[in-house]
């Protein structure tokens, strides 16, 4: 086995889910921005 | 929230992709299990390259969600000019960033692979390395022209036409390979791939996993920018209305 390119490719899909749960992380934000302005809209 | 649901519906199509990703993101981190099983154990050693050869199922299957990616943008960019609705704009741009990101990965891992077998970094001047990077650099601008320009239709538009044009490269670089001299070799041809079965099952793993990460990436960015925009638009409504009660 070629572990230089083994960890190239594990380090590439560690990208790829810490991508996944920053996005998580950025939607939780703007779900909060949301319920905040629709409120401010209702009232 | 209920009132901002019907006056907002790209809230309801953001739900929606959040709840697809939500499903993808399992079958994702098998795929991607199941790929690096297929390329290190399941797949056999190249006999003349050796084992520098398995960055070929990386290569290639980002190199095939970059195209997929940019037919999206296509596709999306005409329905966007048919419907003018939003929704397909920022699908657009969404695989554009994705088709980006891929892009590049085939333009990183091509060099780690032709210093060795080739014995240069970069064969400037090769058809498929060349289209490959025009392709990166049209994305490339159409990501810089669309951080430049002010949001509304006109720029939806524009943006639209450009990804449409954008994509005639994409059968250039697949074709390029045929209609030129080229270092690369024809590995997919019309009779199948010329590749050992193993190692054919093997790009096939590699390709649905990075498939689903195109799938994941795009559904989860696309809603995310589609709570932007409503996000932006929320919030000038909000102005608007406290302007109009002073």
């Amino acid at each position: 086995m070629n572990w230089y390119l083994f960890s190239g490719y594990a380090v590439f899909w560690g990208l790829v889910f810490l991508y996944v749960l920053y996005i998580h992380r950025k939607q939780s934000k703007l779900n909060r921005d949301l319920q905040v302005l629709a409120d401010q809209l209702e009232d | 929230m209920q009132q901002s649901a019907t006056k907002y519906p790209e809230l309801a199509t953001a739900a929606k992709w959040l709840r697809a990703a939500w499903w993808l993101e399992i079958p994702l981190l098998l795929a991607f299990l199941v790929a690096l099983w297929g390329a290190f154990v399941y797949a056999p050693t190249e006999r003349v390259m050796g084992e520098v050869q398995r960055i070929f199922y990386f290569h290639v299957g980002s190199a095939a969600v970059a195209f997929f990616a940019f037919f999206i943008v296509f596709i999306a960019g005409i329905l966007y000019l048919v419907r003018r609705n939003v929704v397909w704009d920022q699908l657009a741009a969404t695989s554009v960033e994705v088709g980006v990101v891929f892009t590049t990965i085939v333009l990183t891992t091509g060099p780690i692979w032709a210093k060795p077998v080739w014995n240069t970094w970069f064969p400037w001047g090769d058809p498929r390395v060349m289209t490959t990077l025009v392709l990166w650099l049209i994305y490339m601008a159409y990501l810089i022209l669309r951080s430049s320009l002010p949001e509304g239709d006109k720029k939806y538009k524009f943006c639209a036409v450009f990804g449409i044009i954008g994509f005639i490269d994409v059968p250039i670089v697949w074709m390029s390979i045929r209609w030129w001299r080229t270092i690369h070799p024809v590995v997919i041809t019309s009779e199948g791939a010329n590749l050992e079965p193993r190692m054919s099952q093997a790009l096939l793993m590699a390709i649905a996993a990075c498939m689903l990460s195109l799938a994941v990436l795009t559904l989860l960015r696309g809603a995310m920018r589609l709570n932007q925009l409503v996000v932006d638009r929320m919030a000038q409504d909000v102005i608007d209305s406290k302007r109009s009660v002073a």
